[in-house]
């Protein structure tokens, strides 16, 4: 039977996996104690630290990263979009590592998202701001939008990328960032923009990008190297991002979902 | 017809959707809400309850196109909206609870809520500040909430004198002016969903335990257990004859200091709390409860306190649907 490692399970993409590819075994690692998916049949659940993903990794036929804390190599949002602003400069928002004087802010986890619910305001508000996770912290202006579309897939090389663009309604921030609810969406600048900024970074893997609508047009706001909650929709779109692309491929437009709350038993992982 | 279809709601439509003899409506103003898209639901999106007038116009059409028996509000703002059109006289044809307004002014509003208590019970209440006025001689770390809202939204844990500027600049500007301050509690936090009759008898009493919150420094739970804690339940039954007597879903939110073992009350939110589904899971179906009681029905059976031993873990997990609910009109 195919094996699938999920590192960082405790996110939500690792049930949605898990829902996906109900005829793979599923490993769900991580490193907190408590878990959702203990109800479904395929999946298995180990207690690992970011340190044990090669050692797992070698036994599994996918890996699929859920959180950048368990990937080697610098993932950062601090590097990726100094790299950006510099080949792409009117597609992101620029990413500071310390805290502007001036303006509006929204500070962001450097090397992974940073927990519980997003932080803006000006320096007088955002003064008290500290890094008790250790993600890194860095600040990004604080834009109004009218949507928020997220481009989700992977990425072999030029021109071989599973990709879908997804229309972001509402995402619920707590521990983990929730997709709440989304729909698959046919959009030509987004993807469009989206194979040009993973191509300017040869980006390599699995890949999430945020894009904001704003007055100015569409801009970059993160880019994470793992997948979202979107593996049932994708499928269902067409589009298998666990199979190695060769072509662009991209998802189909109309797919709708809800994040649905799901009650079950857990046991500790530590126990 | 439940009102909301988030967190408590939840626990109302997995007790309900099945059944044959039940027609569950759901409202939400969200039209992503996950309750709207629950197998066996009839979902209406409606206007926010904050916005009364629209509000309660699509709740008084709803209610008659609908031939709605059961009205049960579950999320604070739409029993804010209810319980004041009760009070200003609305007399929906239908059978719902009727809490007494100024047990829920004081029960619904967190700084209302300590300085009633403060004389009362003492012991229970957290050293509360209104303003900072006072902020030199606080005893830090110390904890800054808005007054009205709930779920964790806009707290911050203040740990050093001077970082509390900050925090009260970022809930004025999100939340508006009315905030508290208190005493920081360390410890775990227990929950405890009661039902009073609509004659304001106490009908059962439910502690749970969290394991797990939403966010990394504390708020509501979304894994825990069930726990056996009479005197817990005692102190509720206090707070709530306190505040004047309650009819319907309450629950109250403690901590448990972690080094003296003493219970501090954090909130009271006037409904069963987001993760009762616990306590159906446990075979105590609250909903099922409060059903009875608004349809007179005899109270259906519960398992004893030492046999509500499973716990839960709640998860978001990806749900294709087939379309979106729209807005009415």
């Amino acid at each position: 039977m195919t094996t699938i490692l999920a590192l960082g399970a405790e996110k939500q993409a690792a049930t949605s996996l898990a829902a996906a590819y109900p005829d793979c075994t599923v490993i769900f690692a991580s490193d907190r104690d408590i878990l959702d998916g203990s109800d479904l049949a395929n999946v298995r659940m180990v207690c690992a630290t970011p340190a044990d993903a090669t050692k797992l990794a070698a036994a599994a036929d996918h890996v699929v990263p859920l959180c950048p804390r368990w990937l080697c190599g610098d993932h950062t949002l601090s590097r990726v979009f100094d790299r950006l602003e510099r080949a792409l400069p009117d597609r992101c928002l620029p990413v500071r590592a310390h805290r502007p004087s001036s303006g509006q802010w929204i500070v962001k986890g450097d090397r992974w998202n940073r927990p519980d619910v997003p932080l803006s305001g000006d320096a007088r508000q955002l003064a008290d701001v500290t890094d008790p996770h250790g993600c890194g912290l860095v600040f990004q202006p604080y834009s109004k939008t009218t949507a928020t579309i997220m481009s989700i897939g992977r990425r072999e090389r030029a021109g071989a990328v599973h990709i879908g663009t997804v229309e972001v309604f509402q995402e619920r921030f707590q521990r983990d960032v929730v997709l709440q609810a989304g729909e698959t969406i046919d959009a030509p600048e987004v993807l469009g923009a989206s194979l040009e900024v993973l191509d300017a970074l040869d980006h390599r893997g699995f890949f999430t990008l945020n894009w904001l609508q704003t007055d100015e047009g569409l801009r970059l706001s993160s880019l994470r190297p793992i997948p979202r909650a979107v593996f049932l929709s994708f499928l269902r779109g067409g589009v298998d991002i666990l199979c190695v692309a060769s072509t662009v491929k991209v998802v189909a437009s109309g797919v709708r979902f809800i994040a649905a709350p799901t009650y079950v038993y857990y046991k500790r992982l530590s126990a | 017809m439940v009102l909301s279809g988030n967190a408590s709601a939840i626990n109302y439509i997995k007790s309900f959707a099945d059944d044959p003899d039940i027609r569950l409506h759901i409202t939400d103003a969200d039209p992503y809400c996950p309750g709207l898209y629950a197998p066996g639901v009839t979902p209406h999106v409606v206007p926010y309850a904050r916005d009364t007038v629209r509000y309660r116009a699509s709740l008084d059409r709803l209610l008659i196109e609908h031939a709605i028996d059961i009205l049960i509000p579950t999320s604070d703002y739409d029993i804010e909206g209810v319980v004041h059109y009760l009070k200003d006289g609305w007399v929906p044809n239908v059978a719902t609870f009727r809490p007494p307004f100024e047990a829920f002014a004081v029960l619904r509003h967190k700084g209302r809520l300590m300085a009633h208590l403060a004389e009362r019970m003492p012991l229970v209440v957290p050293q509360t500040w209104i303003g900072v006025e006072e902020a030199w001689q606080w005893p830090f770390p110390i904890v800054v909430k808005p007054t009205r809202e709930s779920g964790g939204k806009g707290v911050t844990i203040v740990r050093h004198r001077n970082d509390l500027a900050a925090a009260v600049e970022r809930i004025r500007t999100h939340y508006g002016h009315e905030f508290i301050v208190q005493q920081f509690i360390p410890g775990n936090t227990y929950i405890v969903s009661m039902i009073y009759d609509r004659d304001g008898r106490l009908v059962i009493s439910v502690p749970m335990r969290s394991h797990l919150t939403f966010f990394t420094w504390g708020g509501g739970g979304c894994a825990g257990e069930v726990v056996d804690e009479p005197g817990l339940v005692r102190l509720c039954a206090e707070v709530a004859d306190a505040a004047g007597g309650w009819s319907g879903p309450i629950n109250f939110e403690w901590r448990r200091h972690a080094e003296t073992g003493a219970f501090y009350l954090m909130e009271a939110n006037c409904r069963l709390n987001g993760y009762s589904y616990l306590t159906t899971m446990n075979g105590v179906c609250l909903p099922r409860i409060v059903l009875a009681l608004l349809t007179d029905a005899p109270l259906p059976a519960v398992t004893p306190p030492a046999r509500r031993n499973r716990n839960f873990v709640l998860g978001f997990r990806e749900t294709l649907v087939n379309r979106w609910v729209e807005r009415a009109g």
